[in-house]
């Protein structure tokens, strides 16, 4: 830990009217890390996640991305800058008249339009094909998002993100719905890419599971899986912390180790 | 309770923030018009959505359209003794306003509609965030395709329709009310001048860019879920509509004065 900042928020506050929903959060996000986002349901992590891409703009407080301070940047300087983060949307939000192949390629296809980069059609279609059989999909390139279900277009979303590879990626509740082997091949690729990678990530989610597997486990390249940090000699650990969310502030920010030892009713109600 | 006033100043505010916003969307596709990235395929596709599509409801539409023309007009010159001027009157009025205008009007009904729910759907199910989220600016992708292929289209349209309502009149000429249907042709065709045709040709250009602009605006700026959808629809085509309307007024008064500078 300790390397440069991927994403800061420093004492962000928005509001809908008289309902304020984020007091003032402030968090950073080192390269390599991964911060799991914890909070009731509708506490703002959505929110933070859409701030964070200048989807919205917050009310007070300053928001820095890759080491640009976003805060105050038109929307079109924003977009350079939202090419190197992939989301994947709590709803999905697939493009419901393209098929699964041009959502996934969206990425590369606009890049060919913009003319910046090169690459060939076969180029493309390989790179999607190739994201599409990691998430477990590729039968269904052809399809319109109409004809999956819920589960599957979450994996749609997944591999649509991560078709470019970006640096930075942002996961609005990626394993919500999904069965418990589905759930944990893409817990296994979040942990491959930000140990094998250095891939900072923002996770959202409500299954507790989900933050201690990323807690506590490894990726481990003669295996291709996960190892658990306790069976590592080394006693290495894991580049993850947690975050809690509650009633606009962050109420916790610690290793899953720190949230054991801490005494707070809150905590261990929430993590009962 | 809020008081009648303060509802009305609540109303007043409302319209005068929409038109600022619908302004400011119209002066960002305006200065991006050209910006890269471009997209021709998006807006190839949008001239055959709107333009192609629009053909058949545009001919059928103007061939009646003339031939009606021709019915009313020839009935009240037979009744004044010169049956010959109905040819003119029939050109001008439909190459300078009815063509133009009703055009115009039945285009918005398919396309300001069509534009506003579907940019409208992609909106509240978060497929426009998700684009802005890509790195794609919507403006771009989305706005701009559509006003440049509706600006193009609709003059096109615009000349078949005259062209199609003048075939009506000389049918109703021939068949119907039995003029000399060459004499209706060849004064019709003669009748019009070259301020005639400005303004026939001008007026599609001006009332295109409304009819896609209201589209994408109302679109935009759906609030509330399907029927919303729904609502922003329906507005975007009565909203086109009046302005349609409206701006033809002040197009018609500008071009005529401009007519009688240049001498055409
Ligand atoms: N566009 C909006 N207008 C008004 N209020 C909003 C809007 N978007 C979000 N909110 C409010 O902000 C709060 C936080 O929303 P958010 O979507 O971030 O919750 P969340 O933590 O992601 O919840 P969940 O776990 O259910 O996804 C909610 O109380 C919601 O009512
Ligand atoms: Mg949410």
């Amino acid at each position: 830990m300790g390397g440069e900042e991927v994403i800061r928020f420093d004492q962000v506050g928005l509001a809908f009217g008289a309902h304020v929903v984020l007091g003032e959060i402030s968090f950073a996000l080192h390269r390599g890390e991964t911060l799991v986002l914890l909070g009731v349901t509708g506490t703002g992590k959505t929110l933070i996640l859409k701030l964070a891409l200048g989807l919205l703009r917050p009310d007070r407080g300053r928001i820095q991305v890759l080491g640009t301070d976003i805060t105050d940047l038109e929307e079109e300087e924003l977009f350079p800058l939202r090419e190197k983060l992939g989301i994947v949307f709590q709803e999905m939000a697939l493009f419901d008249s393209l098929s699964v192949y041009e959502n996934v390629a969206y990425r590369l296809i606009e890049e060919s339009v913009h003319g910046d980069a090169d690459v060939s059609e076969e180029e493309i279609e390989r790179r999607v094909r190739e994201c599409l059989r990691f998430v477990g999909l590729e039968d269904a390139i052809w399809k319109l998002p109409e004809e999956l279900s819920g589960g599957m277009k979450r994996r749609v979303g997944l591999a649509r993100a991560l078709v470019t590879e970006p640096p930075l990626l942002l996961y609005d509740s990626a394993t919500a719905g999904l069965d418990p082997v589905t759930a944990q091949t893409i817990l296994t690729l979040i942990i491959r890419l930000r140990d094998t990678r250095e891939v900072s990530a923002l996770f959202v989610t409500h299954r507790l599971q989900d933050a201690f597997t990323l807690a506590a486990n490894v990726y481990d390249e003669s295996s291709s899986g996960l190892k658990a940090t306790l069976s590592d000699g080394a006693g290495r650990e894991t580049d993850t912390r947690l975050l809690l969310l509650r009633e606009g502030i962050i109420f916790f920010d610690g290793s899953p180790e720190e949230l054991r030892a801490a005494r707070d009713p809150y905590l261990a109600r929430y993590f009962a | 309770m809020a008081s009648p006033v303060s509802l009305l100043n609540d109303l007043i505010k409302d319209k005068i923030f929409a038109v600022q916003e619908f302004a400011l969307l119209g002066w960002q596709a305006l200065r991006k018009l050209l910006a890269r990235p471009r997209y021709v395929a998006d807006t190839l596709e949008q001239m055959d959505l709107i333009g192609v599509g629009s053909l058949p409801i545009v001919v059928l539409a103007s061939l009646f359209i003339g031939a009606v023309l021709v019915l009313q007009i020839a009935d009240q010159f037979v009744r004044f003794g010169s049956p010959g001027l109905t040819g003119d009157v029939v050109a001008i009025g439909l190459v300078t306003e009815i063509g133009p205008v009703i055009i115009a009007l039945l285009v918005a009904g398919r396309v300001s509609s069509g534009i506003a729910s579907e940019l409208g759907s992609m909106l509240v199910s978060e497929q426009i965030d998700a684009m802005r989220a890509l790195g794609t600016d919507p403006v771009k992708k989305l706005v701009i395709p559509r006003l440049v292929a509706t600006i193009l289209t609709l003059p096109l349209l615009t000349i078949v329709g005259d062209f199609v309502g003048l075939v009506g009149g000389y049918l109703v000429a021939g068949f119907v009310v039995r003029l000399n249907p060459t004499q209706f042709w060849t004064r019709a065709y003669n009748a019009i001048e070259f301020g005639d045709g400005v303004q026939g040709l001008v007026k599609p250009f001006v009332f295109g860019f409304l009819v896609a602009l209201v589209g994408c605006y109302y679109g935009l700026t759906t609030r509330g879920g399907t029927q919303g959808v729904g609502r922003a629809t329906t507005q975007a085509v009565v909203a086109a509509s009046v302005l349609i309307l409206l701006v033809d007024f002040f197009v018609t008064k500008t071009l005529l004065w401009v007519n009688e500078m240049m001498g055409w």
